[in-house]
């Protein structure tokens, strides 16, 4: 059923045209007009032919497309990149190919920072954090990183839109209140998820900024030029992929970096205002006494009873924190339990236990990864529900380190409808949040996904690291149960050329067996391919219909009319995403159309 | 003035701008369609006019010539009463006249019984056969510089007419919706609204299976408010109406809804203002129309055109359908094509009515298809839910 569904809806996506190139594959076989109907019945009889034929050669079509597309592409990716790149080495990442292309161009941009307060890092991590983001602390993209002294800078506005805009955060954050209360009895993971969020709302939010033509795009990858907006599904292959020395990966400030000295003072300020705050009932106003102007453009919305709670929570981790802020131990203990049993609750007395006698195992992170299993499997924090929708949240698998000293973790992340692949590698000092660009899997509700059919976007699988893909090979880990074939994109010169040189080979061969002259030819062959077909010049046109002569000249004909039209459909199928997104871009710039909005004029 | 003229060149841009995008709305797409083809009319008049011209007095000039050798080298030269040997003699000369007619008119001669072939309308009627594809061949480019134009023209041509169509496609099937909801479903009656709801409430007490992941609490309060004016909705009687749509709904933070709606009360309350249209606003876009009015349309449409045709060019019925079909599904034999046998001079409202038929019929014909495509979606969805639900497969 869902094969149906999808051959319906791939084949009724470009509507127009292939009803044109069909009807072009009837009428060419029926010959040019030149043979045509005379009698009452011929006439009745052309008509529910072509009304039986034309959705037939449309779905047929359409598949042949389909299949030579993706074959022209993997063809594409295994000859032409072969030659352009090498073989990823999986051992040694600096000899990526996406690292190379970039050590090869000239410029090289600084990786984008997250500039993250302390304060994010180790609250977050005490334990208690339910998992559940109620506000993400957005991150100050600066290109250098923050210094303390320094105010936030420019905050991005993805999860405070003006609320009653219909947006995807808003989206979103109406998708998260309105599941909030289900699974209670999930394990809290008190990894510093909010950073996550944050950072992949990050490269959200910059990543048009980071991408630039000479940095990213290799010769071989055609990429759009200009940042593009988000027009409908989010592709994998265009600008949204980043090198993963340069963008990929995101560095935490030292976690000695933490001053504590301030503590009081944040907290003093931070009680003041949360008393304010709920004098006036107003949103949580400041959270983080750093962030002082963020909170200037926030609409004023009541704040729920929801919020309130959530701000109880947040403030139990003040209080707490001058306890627990050993990472290491807290780490450990996490992936102890993860190890011993995967499937347990974790907001249970033992873990607490644990916490409150944890000094004892202060000194011993030395040793824990001979604790320390095969990785788990996914641990289901949120559930996808089954209308389809994505629900927010994280699924977390751990892996058992490889140095002594070295840990890292799996997230799977919904954010936005969009679901990432996090690796967090700590070795307890710093922390790197890679995003694996290359498994993403977009969920949102988008233009061309219909709303009505509740089946989930289709999930494939891909090998992790195949020819070409920019991913980070670091860890091609067990964790392979979210990938989804990447779409890689073949450059729209080459269907170009391609389609040209079809032509231009056939006006060589139709001057052979026709004798026309080359323009003629050429002319025969635009017309036909493109189903316009005056039938002012038709093959065997003088000879006789049944002679030898004739009928090989028709076959030939035929051959190239069914092959030429595949290869159309082809192209059309390979640059079709490309040139729609080329328009929108194009279009968004003339300020023709708004970013964000769905592109209102595609082919 | 630097400033000034920065202001001016601002000014300037955002006019271009503005007029980019009044060319690429709507109407403006019309209007670029209509004018290219205006254009293509023109250039094509200029490029084989004067070869047709040409070509036509050639053929005068042969005719005569013919008629002077045949006086000179049959009639004076022979014994006019040796009847074989005439016979044989004018044969001779007829076949090679012949022959060169057949040339002429495989050129496009017709014989001269239209003065102009390449009239401004039957131009432009030959450019839009060229960006629709449909390619009647009743005028073809005889020059070389013809078939160039012709690919070029083609090339720009073809992804603007798709993207009339498919923009004016969609805009036909937004108001065909509308008028389809407000004519046949009577969605804009009053108390619509408040029969909705009941069905709705109906009808999620009775899925109860679906809604295993519901707490307990709003269940009752549901059942109990029965009547009550205050439509008490839960959210997920949104997630089971389905042709809801999710993003229209007020944000439950949203300040213009103000509640103070914790989870401990996830009863889905509007502001009751709004008397009957209060929880189900009326929107068109998301009903879809049945298959069989798509086709109801269509099929009309047919039928106005062969009538339109009937009148016009004394086609009986079924040559006036033939005709439309084959025209709007971009077949184009051209072995009907308007303006061939009546020779009036009428024959050049004739072209013009047929162009417009073709672009109107062409738009109306993605609308249809929009639409039908949006109905079996549906329907598809629906049989993969009723499927899951008979098989009580949990995916």
């Amino acid at each position: 059923m869902p094969y149906a569904t999808r051959l319906f809806a791939t084949a009724a996506m470009p509507p127009l045209p292939w009803i044109l190139r069909t009807s072009d594959l009837i009428w060419s076989l029926c010959g040019y007009g030149h043979i045509a109907p005379k009698t009452q019945t011929g006439k009745v009889v052309t008509i529910f032919y072509a009304i039986l034929g034309i959705p037939l050669m449309l779905l047929c079509l359409s598949n042949i497309g389909d299949v030579m597309a993706s074959s022209f592409r993997f063809l594409y990716w295994r000859v032409c990149c072969y030659v352009c790149t090498r073989p990823p080495k999986r051992s040694h990442r600096h000899h990526h190919p996406s690292t190379r292309r970039s050590m090869r161009a000239s410029r090289r941009r600084r990786p984008v920072e997250r500039a993250h307060s302390d304060t994010d890092f180790r609250y977050r991590d005490s334990g208690y954090s339910s998992g559940r983001t109620k506000r993400v602390r957005p991150p100050a993209a600066t290109l250098p990183p923050r210094t303390r002294s320094q105010p936030p800078l420019q905050r991005p506005q993805g999860r405070d839109v003006e609320a009653g805009e219909r947006s995807p955060a808003l989206y979103d954050r109406y998708n998260r209140d309105m599941y909030q209360e289900e699974d209670e009895d999930f394990p809290k993971i008190s990894l510093p998820l909010q950073d996550l969020q944050a950072a992949l709302k990050d490269l959200e939010d910059h990543q048009f900024k980071l991408n630039s033509k000479t940095e990213l795009r290799s010769k071989s990858l055609p990429r759009p030029a200009k940042a593009k907006p988000e027009f409908g599904a989010r592709r994998d292959f265009d600008d949204r992929r980043y090198d993963i020395e340069d963008n990929d990966v995101y560095e935490m400030h030292d976690l000695h970096d933490v001053d504590y000295e301030n503590f009081k003072e944040r907290k003093a300020l931070e009680k003041e205002r949360r008393r304010e705050r709920d004098d006036y009932s107003y949103r949580d106003r400041g959270y983080d006494p750093e962030d002082d102007d963020y909170e200037v453009e926030r609409p004023r919305v009541r704040r729920t009873g929801y919020d309130r709670r959530m701000d109880r929570g947040r403030s139990e981790y003040y209080e707490r924190d001058i306890e627990d802020y050993e990472i290491e131990r807290r780490r450990d203990r996490r992936a102890r339990s993860a190890a011993y049993d995967g499937d347990r609750r974790w907001g249970g007395e033992r873990y607490r236990e644990d916490r409150w006698r944890g000094e004892d195992r202060w000194e011993d992170h030395r040793t824990f990864d001979e604790r320390r299993p095969a990785p788990r499997r996914l641990r289901r924090l949120y559930t996808v529900d089954d209308s389809g929708r994505p629900r927010n949240g994280y699924y977390a698998v751990f892996h058992p380190p490889y140095t002594e000293s070295f840990c890292r973790l799996h997230y799977v992340i919904v954010t936005k409808g969009i679901m990432r692949l996090v690796s967090v590698h700590t070795n307890f000092n710093e922390m790197k949040i890679v995003v694996d660009t290359s498994y993403t899997i977009d969920m949102s509700p988008s233009p061309e996904r219909d709303d009505w059919s509740d089946e989930l976007p289709p999930v494939r699988r891909r090998p992790p690291s195949a020819w070409g893909s920019r991913q980070s090979d670091l860890y091609a880990g067990p964790v392979s149960t979210i990938p989804r074939e990447e779409i890689k994109p073949v450059p729209i010169w080459l269907c170009v050329l391609l389609v040209a040189s079809y032509i231009v080979a056939g006006t060589f061969l139709f001057k052979r067996w026709e004798g026309w002259a080359y323009l003629d030819a050429a002319y025969f062959c635009f017309i036909t391919l493109t189903t316009i077909g005056f039938g002012d010049f038709v093959p065997a046109q003088g000879r006789e219909g049944e002679s030898a002569d004739a009928v090989h000249s028709i076959a030939l004909c035929s051959l190239y009319l069914l092959f030429g039209i595949a290869l159309l459909a082809m192209s059309f199928n390979l640059v079709q995403e490309e040139v729609r997104a080329h328009v929108a871009a194009v279009a968004t710039r003339l300020g023709i159309i708004k970013p964000r909005d769905p592109p209102d004029h595609d082919y | 003035m630097p400033r000034r003229r920065r202001r001016l060149a601002s000014r300037i841009r955002n006019y271009v701008r503005n007029l980019l995008a009044f060319l690429f709305s709507n109407i403006g797409l019309i209007v670029l369609v209509v004018g290219y083809t205006v254009a293509g009319a023109f250039m094509f008049q200029a490029i084989e006019g004067a070869s047709e011209i040409e070509r036509v007095n050639n053929m005068t000039l042969e005719r005569n010539n013919t008629a002077q050798y045949l006086w000179q080298n049959v009639t004076l030269a022979l014994n006019l009463f040796n009847e074989t040997a005439l016979k044989y003699r004018l044969n001779i000369e007829l076949s090679k006249y012949q022959s060169k007619i057949v040339t002429a008119v495989r050129n496009g001669w017709d014989g001269g019984r239209s003065s102009r072939q390449w009239s401004f309308s039957s131009a432009f009627l030959y450019s839009l056969t060229v960006i629709t594809s449909i390619g009647y061949g009743h005028l073809s480019p005889r020059t070389s510089w013809g078939k160039v134009m012709t690919i070029f023209y083609a090339l720009l041509g073809m992804p603007l007419f798709l993207l009339y169509v498919t923009n004016v496609g969609q805009l036909l099937a937004r108001w065909f919706k509308c008028l389809y909801a407000l004519v046949c479903l009577c969605r804009g009656c009053p108390g619509f609204g408040r029969r909705r709801v009941v069905r709705l409430r109906t009808q999620l007490e009775t899925s109860e299976a679906e809604s295993i992941e519901c707490p307990e609490g709003w269940r009752h309060r549901v059942s109990e408010s029965d009547v009550t004016p205050d439509y008490r909705i839960p959210p997920y009687a949104i997630y089971h109406q389905r042709r809801l749509d999710i993003r229209r709904l007020p944000h439950p933070l949203d300040p213009r809804y103000p509640h103070d709606r914790g989870w401990s009360e996830p009863a889905y309350r509007v502001e009751s203002e709004a008397s009957d249209f209060s929880y189900v606003t009326f929107d068109a876009q998301t009903i879809t129309v049945p298959i069989s009015v798509c086709v109801a349309v269509m099929v009309g449409y047919i039928m106005f055109g062969s009538m339109i045709f009937g009148l016009w060019e004394k086609w009986d019925q079924l040559d006036g359908a033939y005709f439309c079909f084959i025209s709007l599904s971009s077949i184009g034999f051209g072995d009907f094509v308007p303006g061939e046998r009546v020779y009036t001079p009428r024959i050049e409202t004739s072209f013009i009515v047929c162009s417009l038929y073709l672009m109107l019929g062409i738009a109306l014909g993605a609308m249809c298809f929009n639409l039908m495509q949006e109905q079996v979606i549906h329907y598809f969805a629906g049989l993969k839910r009723a499927l899951k639900r008979i098989c009580r497969c949990k995916r």
